[in-house]
């Protein structure tokens, strides 16, 4: 049994041997695939981290009008602080503004103003985690029907572009990966068909001597195996070498770096591998009598 | 032992065979002779299962082309010895991996599959051409590799469709006596053949068979 196995492993092996051509154009198809596959989720991933990052800065600036009481302003910021949404508030009142007012700029207002112009604030965190895109708008609205809002400084439209455009590439690599994995599907599928047309003959032959047909398609499904291994295998290898390189360069004249996924190598290896299995089991099972 | 029993397979383009009937016993050794086209590898197919007859019922051993099951084909395969008049060798592969791939694939071990190659090359005097491609032996030498793929199964019944065909008047002597031989091993052999000259007076069963019809038994 296991040396029938190593017999069907070794037939799998020198298939890659014997048909250089066609293991080039499917090789070299899984090669571009995980490329394109890889380099979109390396930027995927790195823009997810953007995006969490921006998530972590949002916040909403709520001024209150100039003749509310205190005491109402901090019965407005316990409602706003209860809305869903919202991670936590601070409430800044007058004394403190000038205290910042004068942090800022290097001056207390009140030596040039009698009275203290300044209004009572609140700055207002939202959740900052989670892998869904963040619509402030609603809170703002609620935030506006409270009694006491003088003004409402927030980042809405800015929040809603990053994350529409965030949404539009996540959508966008999606069908682009979903396309790609076809197309390389139907090349696997194509040089495995080529493969069982020049071994016809053996083919024919196995089935005379009484070879079974998982006997006769193993073969084929190892070499296709193969194929997406190594295939997956150079692309990852030529994707960590940009990458250094690429990073070598940033660093140059910034801090930011791009990183790859520790887990890249397996996951690149399991579509590459599964892409060439489905394509090597489509074609023994269509074109395999 | 093989037996037909009123069996008839027609191509779409012509005949086959018609209302065939005989039966070869184990160990016995006969000749099918007729005209090309006559059928004999229509008969072949028949028997080995490659194709199955619209009408009657063909025996291999214990398999029934009336009952036996797809997947249990290979194992019918696996009892018959095939050789062709055009070797089926495989160009991609030397002598010695072409006779191992029968005990590949009924999955002998293997020490025991360097055993049985080496000694069935020794047995039909191919010693020495082990790594030799089927393209760099001579057609003697190929049909010979053939038999010895056939045999290196100890298969219980061997079909030879038109052996001699390519070979000259010598060597296809050599290669007669060569399956008399494994004749007398138990094996039962049955020969297509187109010349006469060749089988007549080896004191064994001939049929003849004219455009699918069996004339003589």
């Amino acid at each position: 049994m296991l040396d029938r196995a190593l017999f069907l492993f070794a037939e799998g092996f020198r298939n890659l041997i014997r048909h250089k051509l066609t293991v080039f154009a499917a090789v070299f198809s899984v090669f571009l695939t995980m490329i394109i596959i890889g380099s979109l989720f390396i930027i995927g991933k790195n823009t997810n981290k953007l995006i969490y990052y921006l998530r972590s800065k949002y916040k909403i600036e709520v001024f209150f009008e100039a003749d509310l009481a205190k005491e109402e302003a901090l019965e407005v910021v316990e409602k706003i602080e209860s809305l869903s949404g919202v991670r936590n508030t601070t409430f800044i009142d007058k004394e403190s503004a000038t205290k910042i007012f004068e942090k800022q700029f290097g001056e207390n207002i009140l030596d040039y103003i009698q009275r203290n112009p300044l209004p009572m604030s609140c700055v207002v965190n939202l959740n900052r985690t989670g892998n869904f895109e963040l619509d402030i708008m609603p809170i703002v609205t609620r935030i506006k029907s409270f009694p006491g809002i003088d003004n409402i400084d927030h980042q809405g439209k800015l929040i809603q572009r990053i994350e529409a455009f965030h949404s539009r590439f996540t959508k966008i690599f999606s069908v682009v990966s979903f396309g790609i994995i076809l197309i390389t599907i139907s090349i696997i599928l194509n040089t495995i068909k080529l493969t069982i047309y020049a071994k016809k003959d053996l083919v024919e032959d196995l089935h005379i001597i009484g070879a079974t047909n998982t006997f006769v398609k193993v073969p084929f499904l190892i070499e296709g195996i193969l194929q997406g291994f190594i295939g997956s295998l150079i692309a990852f290898l030529v994707l960590a070498v940009f990458l250094q390189i690429g990073n070598n360069f940033l660093t140059q004249f910034s801090t930011m770096t791009i990183r790859m996924d520790p887990a890249a190598l397996s996951w690149m290896l399991f579509i590459g591998i599964s892409i060439s299995f489905i394509g090597s089991l489509l074609a023994v099972t269509r074109f395999l009598p | 032992m093989i037996q037909m029993e009123n069996v008839t397979y027609s191509y779409e383009k012509g005949y086959g065979v018609k209302n065939v009937n005989f039966t070869i016993d184990d160990a016995e050794f006969a000749f099918l002779i007729g005209p090309t086209g006559s059928g004999k590898t229509t008969i072949m197919k028949l028997i080995y299962m490659a194709l199955f007859p619209q009408s009657g019922v063909v025996t291999t051993g214990r398999f029934r082309s009336d009952k036996i099951k797809k997947r249990k084909i290979p194992f019918l395969r696996r009892s018959v010895g095939m050789i062709f008049q055009d070797y089926h060798l495989l160009r991609d592969r030397n002598l010695y991996e072409n006779i191992a791939l029968p005990l590949y694939v009924v999955g002998a071990r293997h020490s025991e599959i360097a055993d049985r190659v080496e000694n069935m090359i020794d047995q039909v005097g191919l010693v020495g051409k082990e790594n030799h491609a089927p393209d760099e032996l001579s057609g003697g030498e190929q049909q010979r590799a053939c038999i010895a793929r056939a045999l290196v199964k100890d298969p219980e019944i061997i079909l030879a469709d038109e052996p001699t065909g390519n070979l000259d008047p010598i060597t296809s002597f050599e290669l007669l006596k060569l399956l008399e031989a494994v004749n007398h091993e138990g094996t039962a052999v049955l020969m297509a053949s187109h010349n006469y000259n060749l089988i007549k007076g080896r004191g064994h069963r001939i049929m003849e068979i004219q455009q699918g019809l069996l004339r003589k038994n």
